[in-house]
């Protein structure tokens, strides 16, 4: 296995006296895409909000180690600046936030962060019009208020537009199926995919012994697929990366196709394999 | 942009541009507008003055004028009110700006059949200030609009008191007032109050209010954060974003200058 990018350990948290999360374990290896199903309530978006560090859950017990450090003891800003990002399941509206003024002013903090310097106006503009474009987003929405007045799929779309930006190394997709049509489902699968470096725009991954070289301009990835290590994009220092996928079904999966598929049930993960997982789910269901 | 020095005047013309002598306002207690203007835009500017009890500016709106009114009080301290006749097909579009001051500002408007009265208003208050905003507009025929729309700020332990009042007359068919108020505190120990009251004699209107008082939102500060920006730099960012409800209503142009608001670039 590759270098650690996430591992839980024994993961407990509560919201008020009800314990949701009971005990999770995960690893998640650079390069990897975990993809985590189950029924309502099992405590999938618990572990999001955990991640993102929400005052609204306390942690009662285990560990969350993030590239070595602990993710815990990390203000939730400083999560998103050392490469954290959640896709939100429901991102607020924020009358009056510039959409783009807002986009530039956080992909500017994560710089800053990293020691690097300000995104000049114009490679920012570039590069968000053209992951606009794969997305399909149109270009008013970049100008409007962050998300207010934006449909699901739109929110949706716009979470994606921040990942993308932002080049995270950690990425949590929390239902980011929810509110999409199959053909924004598609495209927003693709940038997924493509944010990883997982093959560019197109959608899918590299299958075992197959080695690729794709990328749309954001700094290198290296990653290894099953086993297989190869190195995706052009330019600039390699970036290893991982991804959560929190879904209920099993139609993201189709285009996003995960090294590992977890079901959480009750608060605890009940079993772990491969995409046959995700097959039986479709078929028969959680029950 | 010329200087209006007396206590009555007549504002006529068309792109009229003039600045009001506060300074002659506060020495007479009172200001008489009668303006007949296509198109004017009349600036004051309250900054460091202190208002006795009573000053009152009247504008008289005659039919079919049309006036922006701008008003900032930084730093002012007393009591000012503003009152509108707003004759049939007269429109007046007032901004006011109220911060670090000890205030009492008011604003009335008798509404008249096709006319249109919009206020809005940005209060900012800090350390033990206390500022009173009133609004009460009075539409005494129908076919007319005004609107309210005031986004107030409230940090240490300083006060905020909004009052919202609409009548519409019994027979004023086709009004349609909109009030909102938007208060926020920024501190535990600030307090807002907001006091919407609304006196409706008629069926055929349409009427809204909305008013929320709270703290600076936790979900859309957490969604800040969680993007990377620290607690502070996300509650700026989420006060600068209401206040941008005000500054974005306002005329680009010498209202901007006059606000100091510079519209942010990419």
């Amino acid at each position: 296995m590759n270098e650690p990018i996430l591992e839980i350990r024994d993961l407990r948290v509560r919201t008020g006296e009800k314990e949701i999360l009971k005990g999770i374990n995960l690893t998640l290896a650079a390069g990897e895409i975990h993809a985590i199903m189950g029924p309502n309530g099992s405590g999938k978006s618990t572990l999001s909000h955990v991640l993102a560090g929400s005052p609204d859950f306390e942690v009662t017990g285990g560990s969350i180690v993030y590239r070595g450090q602990d993710l815990l003891a990390m203000p939730i800003e400083e999560r998103a600046r050392a490469g954290v990002f959640i896709a939100f399941q429901y991102p607020p509206e924020l009358p009056g936030v510039n959409n783009m003024q807002f986009l530039r002013t956080v992909v500017n903090t994560v710089r800053k962060s990293r020691g690097e310097t300000e995104i000049a106006a114009g490679e920012f503009l570039n590069k968000a019009k053209a992951a606009m474009a794969r997305l399909k987003m149109a270009p008013e929405m970049i100008k409007r208020s962050l998300n207010e007045g934006f449909s699901g799929g739109e929110k949706k779309k716009n979470e994606i537009l921040q990942m993308t930006m932002l080049e995270p190394t950690l990425m949590v997709l929390d239902e980011i199926d929810s509110g999409l049509d199959v053909d924004a489902l598609e495209l927003v699968a693709r940038e997924a995919v493509a944010t990883m470096g997982h093959g560019g725009p197109s959608v899918g991954r590299a299958k075992d012994g197959v080695s690729t070289t794709m990328g749309h301009g954001g700094p290198s990835v290296g990653r290894a697929t099953h086993g297989v290590s190869t190195t995706m994009g052009h330019g600039g220092p390699e970036v290893a990366r991982a991804m959560v996928v929190i879904t209920h079904y099993s139609r993201i999966l189709k285009y996003i196709e995960p090294h590992h598929v977890h079901v959480l049930s009750g608060g605890k993960i009940i079993e772990s394999g491969g995409i046959e997982i995700v097959h039986r789910i479709e078929s028969q269901g959680y029950d | 942009m010329p200087t209006a020095t007396h206590t009555e005047l007549k504002v006529s013309g068309e792109d009229i541009s003039l600045k009001l002598d506060v300074q002659a306002i506060v020495s007479a207690g009172k200001l008489e507008v009668d303006c007949s203007a296509k198109a004017a835009d009349i600036f004051a500017d309250f900054s460091g003055k202190t208002l006795a009890e009573g000053s009152v500016v009247n504008f008289v709106m005659q039919p079919h004028s049309h006036a922006q009114i701008f008003l900032k009080l930084e730093d002012s301290s007393g009591a000012l009110d503003c009152s509108f006749s707003m004759a049939e097909g007269s429109e007046a579009n007032i901004f006011a700006h109220a911060e670090n001051s000890n205030l009492r500002l008011r604003f009335s408007a008798d509404v008249q059949r096709h006319a249109t009265a919009r206020f809005f208003g940005l209060t900012q208050t800090e350390k033990t200030e206390h500022t009173d905003i009133i609004v009460d507009v009075h539409h005494l025929q129908g076919e007319n609009l005004t609107e309210q729309k005031f986004y107030s700020f409230a940090a240490d332990s300083s006060t905020i008191s909004f009052t919202g009042k609409i009548t519409v007359d019994s027979g004023a068919s086709g009004a349609v007032a909109h009030q909102l108020h938007r208060g926020t505190a920024l501190s535990p120990t600030a307090r807002i109050d907001a006091k919407p009251f609304l006196n409706i004699r008629h069926d055929d209107v349409k009427c809204t209010h909305g008013s929320t008082v709270g703290f600076i939102d936790e979900t859309a500060r957490h969604y800040l954060m969680a993007r990377g920006l620290a607690k502070d730099e996300a509650e700026n960012m989420l006060i600068r974003s209401s206040e941008q409800q005000f500054y974005g209503a306002l005329p680009e142009g010498d209202a901007h200058k006059f606000f100091g608001y510079e519209a942010a670039a990419i």
